[in-house]
């Protein structure tokens, strides 16, 4: 009968530890998927249409830029379903012109939040406590889903950028909109919802996973990172 | 003759809670709150000699006060409609489907407020000296809104993301930029360029999340300082 030698088992051991070690060293290069809070009314395993207005008449970059970014989403393998109305709509899309800031675009949420006070309660539309979680999570208590979205983009910043950097912008602030945050990412996993310069403008699969956990049913995006 | 003394005392107490709880609601000042967050998307800075060198001050300031928020306004266009995207087999077999969600209102414009620094001292670029007072403009602010009868709404309380409104008394190092048209100043990348000063010199990252929060977290003010004199 042969027994291992004490200096493989230890040998074993290192490697298996080594590995461990590497592992957890490794894992906060993973991105850990981040929500808003809360999202818009979606009874799962559909599509979610929204509808949005784009106010950028006059700026065809823009216009131009907010429609190839609703395709965008749309061409994911998620529920995102965005459709341009001329008025009344899920999503405002404008410009402004402010040289008094360093930001592009910015994105703002409304929902219905009921406010009790001893036994009198009462309801009103108010824009969402942004917060950062790593698992879709509702709004705080007395919150609704969301009810209407604002995207405001900074011509004076933007102006500048390229088409494809505004491209990026749109599709980005369109997953705000749409109950996505700023993920944590490494450089060896990328996301749409990252701020800043990036080398493509469309969803990764960071987004398309973080998309299909927010509205489960209609499509599982494979966990990418 | 128990029964109606009991349903008139009954009425009585639910009469007064309504009036006590409205006379707290409003004859009290008390006043709803609520708090929001534009979520925002602008130039990242991988390193502090990125941050200097798209800036074009940097100063250790400590905040004298805060003015009154205003809005800016939103381009008055018309809307656009462009066709509905198609392509994606799966989605097209379910025909155009509308949207559940009825339309809300859509804002006029973004709050914005501007604070008076005093330049505690210069630490990078021409036309600030220690003792300076100047503006720093920032998004978000405060704002009340007013019930039709006049008395106190909701008071608004509007925050960029990882970008805080300033508060009065901080001490902060700021990467600063000048908007041309106001002459007032605003900080470089939002919150990336904004970090708070404790009271026993340690710096926090205002944008908890950027690159340059690993390294400055918890360090000197003149780690930083220092940092930013080096840049060539």
């Amino acid at each position: 009968m042969r027994f291992p030698s004490p200096f493989a088992l230890r040998g074993r051991s290192l490697a298996l530890a080594g590995l461990m070690v590497l592992a957890t060293a490794a894992a906060p290069l993973a991105a850990s998927a981040h929500f808003l809070g809360g999202k818009w009314s979606y009874g799962g395993g559909v599509l979610l249409p929204l509808s949005y207005v784009n106010n950028t008449s006059g700026f065809s970059a823009y216009t131009t830029a907010v429609s190839q970014a609703a395709s965008n989403w749309y061409a994911t393998p998620t529920p995102s379903d965005l459709y341009s109305v001329g008025s009344s709509g899920n999503i405002t899309l404008s410009t402004f012109s402010d040289s008094g800031v360093s930001y592009w675009g910015v994105t703002q949420i409304w929902a219905n939040q009921q406010t009790c006070f001893l036994f009198i309660c009462w309801t009103s539309n108010s824009e969402i406590p942004y917060n950062t979680y790593a698992n879709p999570t509702n709004l705080p208590s007395g919150w609704s889903n969301y009810t209407s979205s604002a995207i405001s983009f900074n011509r004076y910043t933007m102006d500048g950028l390229t088409a494809f950097m505004k491209l990026k912008v749109a599709t980005h602030e369109l997953g705000h909109a749409q109950g996505l945050g700023h993920p944590d990412v490494s450089p060896y996993c990328t996301a749409i919802m990252q701020q800043g310069y990036l080398s493509f403008n469309t969803p990764q699969a960071h987004d398309k996973y973080d998309f299909d956990a927010l509205y489960p049913g209609y499509w599982t995006s494979p966990w990418a990172c | 003759m128990n029964k109606r003394i009991i349903l008139g005392i009954s009425s009585v107490a639910a009469v007064l809670a309504i009036g006590a709880s409205t006379v707290a609601l409003t004859g009290f000042g008390m006043t709803e709150r609520s708090d929001v967050t534009y979520m925002t998307d602008g130039p990242s800075f991988a390193d502090v000699a990125d941050l200097t060198k798209a800036s074009k001050a940097v100063a250790h300031v400590r905040v004298v006060s805060m003015g009154a928020s205003h809005t800016i306004a939103f381009d008055k266009a018309a809307a656009v409609v462009s066709e509905r995207p198609n392509g994606n087999p799966d989605k097209d077999k379910g025909g155009a489907q509308l949207s559940t969600t009825p339309a809300g209102t859509p804002p006029t414009g973004i709050l914005k407020t501007d604070f008076v620094v005093e330049v505690l001292d210069n630490v990078r670029g021409p036309g600030l000296k220690k003792g300076d007072q100047i503006t720093v403009s920032q998004i978000g602010g405060q704002i009340a809104t007013k019930r039709p009868d006049g008395t106190a709404g909701t008071q608004i309380v509007a925050n960029a993301e990882h970008d805080p409104l300033m508060k009065v008394g901080d001490e902060e190092v700021l990467f600063l930029n000048q908007d041309k048209a106001s002459g007032a100043y605003f900080t470089t990348g939002g919150g990336m360029g904004r970090f708070n000063i404790a009271a026993n010199g340690t710096l926090t990252a205002v944008d908890h999340d950027s690159p340059i929060a690993r390294v400055a977290n918890g360090k000197p003010a003149s780690f930083l300082t220092n940092a930013v004199k080096a840049v060539n």
